[in-house]
C-alpha cells in the first residue's frame, strides 16, 4: 500500500500546527511540499527530523522489496512488485529452463535441440534461458547456453514446487505471490520455480497458466519446440509494459515477393494495426508492399489527431526511403479512416517531388481481400 | 475490505459466475461454425472428419463441454432465413446448454441474431451484441429471457456503458455476459487480458454494472494468427498442427488465469484437456 501526499501530510508538524511547522530543514518550502514529494519517492523520509515513529515504520516496511531477485549468470529471476500487470509492468520474464540429465538416453540429442532452439517474434530473439545439467557435458556441447549444475540449481535461493496437481500448484503460486506483495512477508520473498515433468497433454495448459500466475521460472525435464515457442509467445504478451503501446519497426514490409509493379499499402506502426493488415496481405495471393510510418506506436486515427501521421511526414519518409525509384507503381492505398487526407497527402507528396497518387482503402483490415479483388481487376 | 460476489446466472443445470475470488473453475463452451463448415479451423475439421452437420453436432456433444456453441456464419443478410431453418432443424438434437452466435458483422448481426432468437425454444446464450447492434438485439433477448453476450472494444468504461445501455433497453443485469474482446496469442492478447482482470476486480469491489460473469472468445483469435495457420515457420516453432493446438490451449489457459467464467473452445480435444485441468 502507498500513502498519498495528503495522508503523509497529516503526520507532519505542518498539519498538526505544532512547533517546527514548515521548518524547511528537509529542503522543501513547506511540510505539504515535502509530503507530496515523499509520496512520489522524490525525497528521503530521513531528511525530515520530525517524522513520527509510526510513519517511519510504515515507510520501512513499505520500501522493502516484496520479492527477491536472483541472478543466474546474468539471467534475472523474480523481483516482482505487483499482482496484476495493469498496476505496474511485471519485471523479469518467467525464465524457461530445461533439465538435461546425462544418465538418460538421448540426452545429447536433447541438448543439441535446446542449443539450436531460437525463435524471433516482434523483433525479439528468444532462446532457452537456462539449462540445468545433471551430470557432466563437454563445453563444446553447451557452448552459448546459460548452464548451471543440478547442485547449483538446488542451492539457489529459489522456492521450488513440483507440479503434481494443477489445482494445488495454482493455489500455492497465488498464495506465495499474494503474501509477498500484500504482506511483504519474508517467508514468501523467494522467486518461485515450478518443475514441469513429462509430456502430459495438458502441460501447455498448466505452463501457460503458471506464466500468468505466478511462476518466476519453469523447469522442463522434456523439451518440445512447439510447446516452448507457444509459451514464449504468451510470455511476450504478459510481460509487455502495459503503459507502452506495442509498436513495430517503421519500414517497408514485403509480402509474397513483390516487384516494382506490386500494389502498395500504407499504415502506422501500432502493432495491432500492423498485424491485422500484415496478416491479410500475407494471405492474399497478390504480392504487395506495406509502408509502415513511424507514429510512436499509435493507431491510425490516434496518430492522425496527435499529428504523428501528417502529409508532410509521409512525403518526407517516402523521399528518405527513396521509394519512388524502387517501384513503378504510382498508387498508394491508405487506411479508409484517413480518407479525408487524400488531397493533402497528394499535394505534399507532389511538393516533395514524387508523383504518387493516393487511393482510399478499407476502414477494417478484414475487408482488404475483397478490396484487392476489385482493385486488381 | 468487503469482497462481493460476481452475479450468478443459472442456465439449465449450469451455474455461471457467483465466485468471490479468482481461483474458481471456468466453464467451457465448444463452438462450431455450423452454417458454413468450411470456415472451421483446420484442426477442427481434422477432428470431425465429416461435413454432416448432425454428425458434427453429435460428436461435439459427446465431448465433455459444458455448453455447445453454434455459429451461424452466413455471409449475406439474404441467408437469414436459411440460418433460422438450420437452427430449427438442429434444436431437437441439442441436449446441452446452448449458445448461438452471429457472424461478427454489424449489418448482418442486427438482422440475423433477432431472427435466430425468435426460433429458440429454450433459454440460451446469445452472442453477441455490441454498441452498434444492441438496439436491434436486446428487445428480442430480453423478451425471450435469454442470456446476452455484450462485446465492447477492450475498454472497461465502454464495457460498463454497454451494460447500462442494454439494461435500460430491458436486458436484465442478471442475464449479461461480458466479452471485453481480446487479441490472439502473440497479437495483443495482454490488452484484453488486463481488462478482464480489471473488470473482475471491479466486480469483487461491488460495481453493479461490472459484476457479470466474463466470457472469452480468445481461442478463435489465437487460431486466426499466422503462427497457427502457416507452416512456413522455422523448425524452432515445431510442427504446425501441434502449434495450432497449443495456441488454442495456451490462450484458453491465460484467460482462465484472468478470470474468464466461460471459455469458448474450437477443438473438441481442447475441451478434454482444459476440463481435465480443473477436475
Amino acid at each position: 500500500m502507498e500513502l498519498s501526499g495528503l495522508q503523509i501530510f497529516k503526520y507532519l508538524p505542518g498539519a498538526k500546527k505544532t512547533e517546527n511547522s514548515n521548518c524547511k530543514k528537509c529542503g522543501c518550502p513547506t511540510c505539504m511540499a515535502f509530503a507530496l514529494k515523499l509520496a512520489k519517492h522524490q525525497v528521503e523520509i530521513s531528511s525530515c527530523p520530525f517524522v513520527p515513529e509510526d510513519l517511519k515504520e510504515f515507510f520501512e516496511k513499505n520500501s522493502k522489496q516484496p520479492q527477491n531477485t536472483v541472478d543466474i549468470n546474468g539471467l534475472k529471476v523474480g523481483g516482482e512488485n505487483v499482482l496484476y500487470r495493469h498496476e505496474k509492468t511485471f519485471v523479469n520474464k518467467t525464465a524457461i529452463a530445461v533439465l538435461i540429465d546425462t544418465s538418460q538416453s538421448g540426452w545429447k540429442e536433447k541438448l543439441q535441440r535446446v542449443k539450436n532452439f531460437e525463435i524471433t517474434r516482434v523483433s525479439e530473439t528468444m532462446r532457452v534461458d537456462l539449462v540445468v545439467l545433471k551430470g557432466i557435458a563437454s563445453k563444446e556441447l553447451t557452448e552459448g547456453l546459460n548452464v548451471i549444475s543440478y547442485d547449483e540449481f538446488n542451492s539457489l535461493p529459489i522456492e521450488v514446487i513440483e507440479d503434481n496437481d494443477f489445482i494445488k500448484t495454482r493455489e500455492k503460486l497465488i498464495e506465495i505471490r499474494t503474501s509477498a506483495i500484500k504482506e511483504k512477508d519474508e517467508k514468501y520473498a523467494k522467486p518461485v520455480c515450478v518443475i514441469m515433468r513429462g509430456q502430459n497433454e495438458n502441460l501447455c495448459a498448466r505452463a501457460s497458466f503458471y506464466i500468468c500466475k505466478y511462476a518466476n521460472m519453469l523447469l522442463f525435464d522434456e523439451f518440445d519446440e512447439a510447446l516452448i515457442s507457444t509459451l514464449m509467445t504468451l510470455r511476450q504478451n504478459i510481460f509487455t509494459d502495459p503503459q507502452k503501446p506495442l509498436q513495430v519497426e517503421a519500414k517497408i514490409y514485403e509480402f509474397n515477393n513483390p516487384d516494382e509493379n506490386s500494389i502498395i499499402f500504407m499504415t502506422t506502426n501500432f502493432a495491432l494495426t500492423f498485424y491485422a493488415v500484415a496478416n491479410e496481405l500475407e494471405s492474399l495471393n497478390v504480392p504487395s508492399y506495406l509502408i509502415v510510418t513511424p507514429a510512436d506506436g499509435m493507431s491510425v486515427l490516434t496518430a492522425w489527431s496527435a499529428e504523428k501521421f501528417t502529409a508532410q511526414m509521409v512525403a518526407r519518409i517516402l523521399k528518405k526511403w527513396d521509394f519512388a525509384n524502387k517501384v513503378k507503381t504510382r498508387k498508394i492505398i491508405i487506411p479508409g479512416l484517413l480518407a479525408h487526407m487524400k488531397e493533402e497527402l497528394e499535394e505534399e507528396i507532389h511538393n516533395a517531388g514524387d508523383d504518387f497518387e493516393i487511393v482510399v482503402g478499407t476502414v477494417e483490415a478484414y475487408a482488404i481481400s475483397d478490396f484487392v479483388k476489385n482493385y486488381v481487376k | 475490505m468487503n469482497v462481493h460476489s460476481i452475479r450468478t446466472i443459472n442456465l439449465q443445470n449450469l451455474k455461471i459466475g457467483g465466485e468471490d475470488f479468482l481461483q474458481f473453475r471456468p466453464l467451457f463452451c465448444l463452438e462450431v461454425a455450423i452454417y458454413n463448415l468450411d470456415e472451421n479451423f483446420q484442426i477442427v475439421k481434422d477432428f470431425y472428419k465429416t461435413t454432416d452437420r448432425t454428425k458434427i453436432l453429435e460428436l461435439a456433444q459427446e465431448s465433455d463441454c459444458d455448453i455447445i456453441g453454434l455459429k451461424f456464419n452466413i455471409d449475406d443478410a439474404d441467408k437469414v432465413s436459411d440460418a433460422c431453418n438450420l437452427l430449427k432443424a438442429l434444436l431437437p438434437k441439442i441436449n446441452k446448454p446452448l449458445m448461438i452466435r452471429g457472424v461478427n458483422n454489424d449489418g448482418i448481426d442486427s438482422v440475423l441474431i433477432p431472427e435466430l432468437v425468435k426460433v429458440l425454444d429454450r433459454e440460451s446464450i446469445v452472442a453477441f451484441a455490441n454498441e452498434n447492434t444492441y438496439n436491434s438485439i436486446v428487445p428480442e433477448t430480453s423478451k425471450g429471457g435469454h442470456i446476452l453476450v455484450l462485446r465492447s472494444p477492450i475498454d472497461i468504461n465502454l464495457a460498463k456503458e454497454l451494460n447500462i445501455l442494454s439494461s435500460d433497453l430491458g436486458q436484465s443485469l442478471d442475464k449479461i455476459l461480458i466479452d471485453t474482446d481480446i487479441g490472439g496469442l502473440g497479437y495483443g492478447l495482454e490488452y484484453g487480458y488486463s481488462i478482464m482482470e480489471k473488470v473482475k476486480l471491479e466486480g469483487f469491489n461491488g460495481d453493479d454494472y461490472l459484476n457479470m460473469p466474463l466470457i472469452s472468445f480468445v481461442t478463435e483469435e489465437s487460431l486466426k494468427t499466422k503462427e497457427a495457420k502457416s507452416d512456413t515457420y522455422s523448425s524452432g516453432w515445431g510442427n504446425l498442427s501441434e502449434r495450432a493446438k497449443m495456441f488454442e490451449i495456451s490462450s484458453a489457459s491465460a484467460v482462465a488465469a484472468a478470470g474468464a467464467n466461460i471459455i469458448v473452445l474450437n477443438n473438441p480435444d481442447s475441451v478434454r484437456i482444459m476440463k481435465g485441468l480443473f477436475k
